[in-house]
C-alpha cells in the first residue's frame, strides 16, 4: 500500500520547472545489505517523483561497514543504474578511509562522491582530502543522524510495530541557482 | 560610485539646462530596455562583492597617520593587468570619491554553486596583497568605512588645503585635492551638487558626551550657520563618500525574482547596517552615532531649500522627504504593494508615460520615484543619444539615487541580467569578517528563494529601522520591527515546521514585532526560527563539500556571536579603544597619536600580527582557497 503526506507538492514543485534545469538527488538509508532494497527505494523514488534519471545517489548504512565485501552486491546494484544511465554519480556516506579507498578500487563504477558529517568537515585527514582531490571525488558534509528514523520513534507514529525496509530522501535543486526547489522522504515498511 | 562616463563635465548651469532632457529621454531609454529585456529568462546566480580601501600613511616618528593622496597612481598600476588580460584577471579596481580609496572586486563574478563561498575570502586577501605591493613601506590600505580624522587639519599626505572660498567643495575642512583628480566626476558632482542645493552641504552629528567633552565642540558655528554647536559639523561631500562601503551584487534568474529579492532584503537593510556598524569617529572627534549612514546622506543632500520644505514651491516640483542617497521608498513585488505605506513623492508624467508603455504600477512608480531627481553630473559628448540602443541617460538618474538597495536592469548588448544590489552594508576591518558578511548576505537570498520566506514589513518600519539601526551600540542594544511570520503560503511544509510561528496572524499589524539583532539572527525560542538556523537548515538540503561548508561555519559562528553581543562591533571596538588609550582625556577628542595607534592596530588585527578575540572571536581561521576543487568545476556553473 502507498501512502502519501497530505497536501503533498513535490511533483507539483518539480513540474514548474523545466527537467533539464533541476538536478534530483538521492540519498539512500538502507537498514541490511540486500541489494533488492535498494533496487525497490530507487525504482519507487523514481516513479513517485516522475523522473527517468538522478544526477546523484548516496548509500548510506545504519550500521558501520568496515569491510568492503558487506557493500559490493549493493554496490554492483548501484553500478548497474550508472550503466544504463539512470544515475550520473554514485557515492557513500560515512565510510572510513580505508574502506572507501578499498570500494574504490574494486569497484567497476568508482564512487564520486564521499559524504562525511558536518562535524568533522573542518577536520578531514589529509591523506582522504588528497586522495579525493586525486581522484575528483567529491568530498561533501551531511548532517544526518546515524539512525535516520529510530524504531521508537516509528513505533510511536504508527501504534504498531513495523520494520523499517529503508529511507530516501529526495532534494530537487534548480541548477547554478543554489536554490533548492524540494525535498522530501520516502520510506517502506514491512510487518 | 557610479557610472564614469568619458568625457567633458557640464558646468551646473549647462547641466541643468538639461534636466528635461535627460529625464526624457532617461524614460524613453527605460521604456526600450524594458521592452527589449522583460521577457529575459533562465539567468543562473552570479554575484560579486565589492569592498573599498583608504590608503594610509604612517609617520612613525611623529607617530601620525594621514590618507595618502596617491589613489590615482596605484589605480594605473592596478589596471595594467585587466588591461592586458581582462578575461582572466583575479581582480578589478576602480576609483571611488576620495584622492586616498580604491576599489576592489573579483576579476569574474561567482557562480551558482556553493563551492564559491570558499573563493571569496581568497579573492578579498588577493587584492589586498595586489594593492598592498604597490605601497611604499611606510603605507597600508586598510578597509575602514571612515578615516578617524578626515577633515582635521593636514589629514593629507601631501599636504592639502581647504578652501572656503573657492573650488568644488567650500569646505572649511576638505580640501578639493582630496577628491580623486583622476576623473572629472567627482569634483563636478561635488560642485553641482552645492550648486543645486544653493548653499554647502551641511552635516551635523551629534557629539558623544563624555565627562571632559566640551560644548560648543569646536568653532564651526562661528564660520556656518549651519553647525550645530554640540555636533560634529561637516559641510563637504568628502565626508560621506570619502567613507567606504561593503556592498553585493546577484543576478537574478529574471525580472520578477529580482523584484522579489529586492523587496525580501529590504527589511534586512537595517539590519545589516547595524550589525555592520563601523564609523563612531569622524573629523577627529567621537560621536554619538556608530554608522556612516546618515552623513553620506546629507553629504550629498542636493535638495534646495523648496525641496527640503523650508521655502513653499516656486521653482521646484516637488517637496522631497529624502536625499538622493537613503533608503528606498517602496517595494516593487506585488507581495509588497500592501507594505508601501509612505508617501512616495513621483513625477505624474513620467509615471503616465511607463504606465501607456504597458509597465506595470509598481515599476512605474519606483522608476518615476527616482526620476524627480535632476542629473547633476553631465558630460557634453553624452548629450544627445540613440534612446534604442544607449541607456547613459537613465543611468545617469539611476546611479545617483544612492539608495539601500538597488534594482539595476541589464546593461545594453551583454549576457548580464536583471540584478539587485544591497548597500547597506558597513566595510569590516579583516577580509575573514567582509567575506563572512558578504556569503551571509548571498546565503540568505538562496534560503529567501528555496523556501519562499517573506520578510516584508511596511516600509515605514524600515525607514524607523534604518534610524535606529544607526545608533550607538544598535547592533546589542537596539530593537528593531521584523516579521514574525516569515512562512509564506506557498513555502514548503518544511519551512513551516522550522519556523514554529503561528499561521493564523494574517493581519499586517500583527505580522511583525520588535525584535533585537541577536533575535533576528539567531532566533528566539517559539517566536522567531533566527536567520542562522534556516541558513543551516538550508545547508543540509544542498550538497557542500567539506572545506567550503567547514568556511561558512566559521563565517556563520561569527556572525552568531557578533550578533549575540559575545564580540563587539566594529564601532564599539573602535570606541572601546578611543576611551582606553592613554592619551584620551575624556573629551571626545580623537586626537593624532589615538588616530595613529588604532590604525596601526588595524593594520596588526587585519594582517594577523595580533589578535583581537574581543572583536573577532577565537576562531578565524577558514578553509578558503583561490581555485574550486576539480572535482566540483565538472558541475556545469563553475
Amino acid at each position: 500500500m502507498c501512502q502519501s503526506r497530505p497536501n503533498d507538492d513535490s511533483v507539483t514543485k518539480i513540474s514548474e520547472h523545466d527537467s533539464s534545469d533541476l538536478k534530483f538527488g538521492f540519498k539512500i538509508f538502507l537498514t541490511n545489505e540486500d541489494p533488492v532494497l535498494l533496487i525497490d527505494s530507487i525504482e519507487k523514488t523514481l516513479i513517485t517523483l516522475n523522473v527517468a534519471s538522478v544526477s546523484n545517489v548516496i548509500i548510506a548504512f545504519g550500521e558501520k561497514k568496515n569491510d568492503v565485501s558487506e557493500i559490493k552486491s549493493v554496490w554492483t546494484a548501484l553500478e548497474d543504474y550508472v550503466l544504463q544511465n539512470k544515475i550520473s554519480k554514485i557515492g557513500i556516506a560515512d565510510l572510513e578511509e580505508e574502506p572507501f579507498r578499498a570500494l574504490y578500487d574494486w569497484a567497476t563504477v568508482k564512487p564520486s562522491i564521499i559524504q562525511i558529517n558536518l562535524s568533522t568537515c573542518c577536520v578531514v585527514s589529509p591523506t582522504l582530502q588528497a586522495f579525493c582531490k586525486d581522484n575528483e571525488i567529491q568530498l561533501l558534509t551531511h548532517s544526518d543522524p546515524t539512525d535516520i528514523l529510530p524504531k521508537s520513534s516509528l513505533d510511536i507514529v504508527l501504534g504498531k510495530e513495523f520494520l523499517l525496509k529503508w529511507v530516501v530522501r529526495f532534494l530537487v535543486h534548480i541548477k547554478c541557482r543554489g536554490v533548492l526547489t524540494t525535498k522530501g522522504y520516502l520510506l517502506s515498511l514491512g510487518k | 560610485m557610479g557610472l564614469l562616463s568619458e568625457g567633458s563635465p557640464l558646468t551646473w548651469e549647462e547641466t541643468k539646462k538639461y534636466s528635461q532632457h535627460v529625464r526624457d529621454h532617461g524614460i524613453i531609454q527605460f521604456i526600450n530596455l524594458y521592452k527589449r529585456l522583460r521577457d529575459r529568462q533562465g539567468d543562473v546566480l552570479k554575484w560579486g562583492d565589492e569592498v573599498e580601501y583608504i590608503i594610509v600613511k604612517f609617520d612613525d616618528e611623529k607617530k601620525i597617520a594621514k590618507v595618502s593622496l596617491r589613489a590615482k597612481e596605484i589605480l594605473a598600476k592596478l589596471n595594467e593587468k585587466e588591461q592586458a588580460d581582462p578575461l582572466s584577471c583575479k581582480s578589478l579596481w576602480r576609483p571611488e570619491y576620495g584622492a586616498y580609496m580604491i576599489e576592489g572586486t573579483p576579476g569574474k563574478p561567482y557562480g551558482g554553486l556553493l563551492a564559491h563561498f570558499n573563493i571569496v575570502e581568497a579573492n578579498m586577501k588577493l587584492r589586498r596583497e595586489e594593492a598592498s605591493q604597490l605601497l611604499a613601506d611606510d603605507e597600508c590600505i586598510i578597509s575602514l568605512t571612515s578615516f578617524p580624522r578626515l577633515g582635521c587639519e593636514n589629514f593629507t599626505d601631501p599636504p592639502t588645503y581647504p578652501t572656503p572660498e573657492e573650488g568644488y567643495t567650500r569646505s572649511l575642512f576638505f580640501p578639493d585635492d582630496a577628491i580623486f583628480p583622476g576623473h572629472p566626476r567627482f569634483k563636478n558632482l561635488s560642485r553641482n551638487i552645492r550648486q543645486r542645493r544653493g548653499e554647502k552641504v551641511a552635516i551635523n552629528i551629534p557629539i558623544f558626551r563624555d565627562k571632559n567633552t566640551v560644548i560648543p565642540v569646536d568653532d564651526s558655528y562661528k564660520y556656518s550657520k549651519a553647525a550645530l554647536p554640540d555636533h560634529v559639523y561637516m559641510d563637504a561631500m568628502g565626508f560621506g563618500m570619502g567613507c567606504c562601503c561593503l556592498q553585493m551584487t546577484f543576478q537574478a534568474c529574471n525580472i520578477t525574482e529580482a523584484r522579489t529579492l529586492y523587496d525580501q532584503l529590504t527589511p534586512l537593510c537595517p539590519i545589516m547596517l547595524a550589525f555592520t556598524a563601523a564609523s563612531p569617529v569622524h573629523r577627529g572627534f567621537l560621536t554619538d552615532v556608530d554608522c556612516r549612514w546618515s552623513i553620506i546622506a546629507s553629504s550629498v543632500d542636493c535638495r534646495t531649500e523648496e525641496e527640503r520644505g523650508l521655502k513653499p514651491l516656486k521653482e521646484n516640483k516637488f517637496v522631497i522627504k529624502k536625499s538622493r542617497y537613503d533608503s528606498i521608498d517602496s517595494y516593487l513585488s506585488p507581495q509588497g504593494e500592501k507594505f508601501n505605506d509612505i508617501p512616495l513623492i513621483y513625477d505624474p508624467d513620467v509615471y503616465q508615460k511607463l504606465r501607456d508603455n504597458d509597465i506595470d504600477h509598481l515599476l512605474a512608480l519606483h522608476i518615476a520615484h527616482l526620476f524627480i531627481r535632476d542629473s547633476v553630473s553631465l558630460f557634453s559628448e553624452k548629450i544627445n543619444q540613440n534612446d534604442e540602443e544607449d541607456t547613459d541617460h537613465f543611468e545617469n538618474i539611476q546611479s545617483t539615487n544612492w539608495q539601500t538597495m538597488r534594482f539595476k536592469p541589464p546593461p545594453p548588448n551583454s549576457t548580464i541580467g536583471w540584478r539587485v544590489e544591497f548597500r547597506p552594508c558597513e566595510v569590516q576591518v579583516t577580509d575573514f569578517e567582509n567575506a563572512a558578511i558578504v556569503c551571509f548576505v548571498v546565503l540568505l537570498t538562496r534560503v529567501i528563494l528555496s523556501y519562499q520566506l517573506d520578510f516584508l514589513i511596511p516600509i515605514s518600519k524600515v525607514d524607523e529601522n534604518m534610524v535606529n539601526a544607526q545608533k550607538k551600540n544598535a547592533c546589542v542594544e537596539g530593537r528593531f520591527w521584523f516579521r514574525k511570520d516569515i512562512t509564506t503560503q506557498v513555502s514548503p511544509p518544511k519551512a513551516s515546521e522550522v519556523c514554529q510561528t503561528s499561521k493564523n496572524e494574517q493581519d499586517i499589524c500583527d505580522s511583525y514585532a520588535l525584535m533585537t539583532v541577536n533575535e533576528i539572527i539567531n532566533g528566539k525560542e517559539g517566536e522567531f526560527p533566527g536567520l542562522i538556523p534556516l541558513i543551516n537548515n538550508y545547508l543540509s538540503g544542498m550538497d557542500v563539500d567539506a572545506d567550503t561548508h567547514c568556511t561558512i561555519q566559521q563565517y556563520l559562528k561569527f556572525i552568531q556571536r557578533r550578533a549575540s553581543g559575545e564580540i563587539l562591533t566594529t564601532a564599539s571596538w573602535i570606541r572601546k579603544f578611543v576611551v582606553e588609550h592613554p592619551e584620551y582625556k575624556q573629551d571626545s577628542k580623537v586626537t593624532n597619536r589615538i588616530n595613529y595607534d588604532l590604525l596601526k592596530t588595524i593594520d596588526a588585527v587585519q594582517s594577523g600580527k595580533i589578535q583581537c578575540p574581543e572583536l573577532l572571536g577565537t576562531s578565524v581561521i577558514s578553509k578558503t582557497r583561490e581555485n574550486i576543487p576539480a572535482a566540483l568545476t565538472k558541475e556545469s556553473c563553475a
